[in-house]
């Protein structure tokens, strides 16, 4: 029989690295779908689930139980993400740097392919939390106020304004691309 | 678009996969001549497409990721005993040699070399982030007489008094903007950003201003920005954060500094419309208000 959640944090706190191996193979899988809802790219999805998971290990002492396991992850991950993001967006001051030069137009296609991702990195983040988490962590409503910490219906609330939001993004991005 | 608040509470139970026929069939009868939320519509099912499009994992990858983060952790633990003697030795150290010699190490004056030919060196955002060297703890205080006393740890902690147009005032500045260093970290450099821009200093608080997380680091970013609204860099800057800053706040403060600066009404009015957030109203109020103002 498979060990619970709470078992395996005893384990894993008295050392054993076989416990928090069961851990991340319970949670990989999610963590990395939640990964890949904010980099949009599978490499850099990895990264942050290895990100993800060493910190889990080092802030395990620290979860107190309140809450879900899964959702002490998933917002760990979601920070971690949120890092990958800032660490990558960094790379964007070359272009800063070089605005003085003329640059050759960006392939339309690639550019509105990456909307979605680009648009989601703009929510705040608790609408993008909903959002990654119902859409790419495949979430219910009741997990997502979970991982909120607020009742059912401000998790659909907030659901919707982010919807709302990504729709405002996605038509402007949309109209610069004509 | 005036019946949407009707069918709000129908979106919100659609996108929770939990509404009845016969609420499906109201709510696409109302999509069907209400172009608003059948955009709305068209991202939810976008984003249902993405969501199943993830790539499954390759799991032969995520076992390797899984072996690192085990054997980064078994480092981690060798190493733990090993740490806890350097920092005994960081202690002990440093007093024994200056016991023996009475004087503080050259080695300093090494580093601030060393650092002062990286700042001089770097002449690009790009170059800063790509240096050897990456301060944190940083502190800047005027001394008054055109100089300033600055404060940071690189590697290990230094303190030196610089003019205040030395390149490594800038270069610890800049990076101070542009690494994840701490809220408080960032808005000192910002208000010491404050006390002169020169053009690289000013490209980091432009990107400061469309990327930082804080809330107060991109307003400390727009106020210093708002004196340099003649070049047009910085005038584009303000206007994409009136579109789509995340804070309905920086989206009012840029909306005043525009206003106030005749930037053209139209260009400010288009960066604004089409706002579904309830502080939206806001904008639209304030900058009513603002074009009454002869």
């Amino acid at each position: 029989m498979e060990p619970t959640d709470d078992e395996l944090i005893r384990e894993i706190g008295s050392g054993s690295d076989l416990a928090f191996d069961r851990l991340m193979r319970r949670y990989r899988r999610l963590v990395y779908r939640v990964a890949y809802g904010y980099t949009g790219d599978p490499d850099s999805a990895l990264d942050v689930v290895q990100e993800t998971f060493l910190k889990v290990h080092t802030r395990l002492g620290s979860f107190r139980g309140e809450g879900q396991l899964r959702n002490w992850i998933v917002q760990i991950a979601v920070h971690e993400a949120m890092n990958w993001r800032r660490s990558s967006s960094r790379l964007t001051t070359s272009e800063l740097d070089e605005a003085a030069y003329p640059h050759p137009e960006p392939h339309v296609d690639a550019m509105a392919g990456r909307a979605l991702t680009r648009s989601l990195a703009a929510l705040g983040p608790r609408q993008r939390l909903a959002i990654v988490l119902r859409y790419y962590g495949e979430r219910s409503t009741r997990e997502i106020a979970d991982a909120l910490d607020c009742s059912e219906g401000t998790a659909r609330n907030v659901l919707f304004r982010g919807l709302a939001k990504l729709r405002t993004m996605m038509t402007e991005s949309q109209e610069s691309l004509r | 678009m005036s019946d949407c608040a009707r069918y709000e509470s129908l979106i919100e139970r659609y996108l929770a996969s939990d509404l009845d026929p016969k609420g499906m069939s109201d709510l696409l009868a109302h999509a069907a001549g209400c172009e608003g939320c059948r955009r709305l519509l068209a991202v939810h099912g976008e984003l249902e497409r993405a969501g199943s499009a993830v790539p499954e994992p390759d799991e032969a990858d995520l076992e390797r990721r899984q072996v690192r983060v085990l054997a980064g952790i078994q480092r981690r633990r060798a190493l733990r005993p090993l740490r806890a003697a350097a920092i005994a030795a960081g202690l002990i150290l440093p007093f024994g040699v200056g016991v023996l010699f009475g004087r503080a190490l050259p080695q300093k004056t090494r580093w601030m070399d060393a650092l002062h030919a990286e700042a001089s060196a770097n002449r690009g955002l790009s170059d800063v982030e790509d240096s050897p060297f990456n301060y944190s703890n940083v502190s800047y205080r005027r001394l008054g007489d055109d100089r300033v006393a600055l404060d940071f740890d690189v590697t290990t902690h230094l303190t030196t008094v610089e003019s205040k147009d030395s390149p490594l005032v800038r270069e610890v500045l800049v990076q101070s903007l542009l690494n994840p260093a701490t809220v408080g970290e960032r808005l000192k450099a910002m208000s010491f950003a404050a006390g002169g821009l020169d053009p690289k200093l000013e490209k980091a608080v432009l990107f400061a201003l469309r990327n930082d997380e804080s809330l107060a680091v991109r307003l400390a970013a727009l106020t210093i920005l708002v004196g340099r609204l003649d070049d047009e860099e910085v005038r584009s800057a303000l206007i994409a954060t009136l579109r789509d800053d995340p804070s309905v706040q920086v989206r009012l403060a840029a909306l005043e500094s525009l206003a106030s600066h005749r930037v053209d009404p139209k260009r400010i009015r288009e960066a604004i419309r089409e706002r579904p957030e309830p502080g939206n109203e806001a904008l639209v109020v304030r900058l009513a208000e603002l074009e009454k103002v002869p």
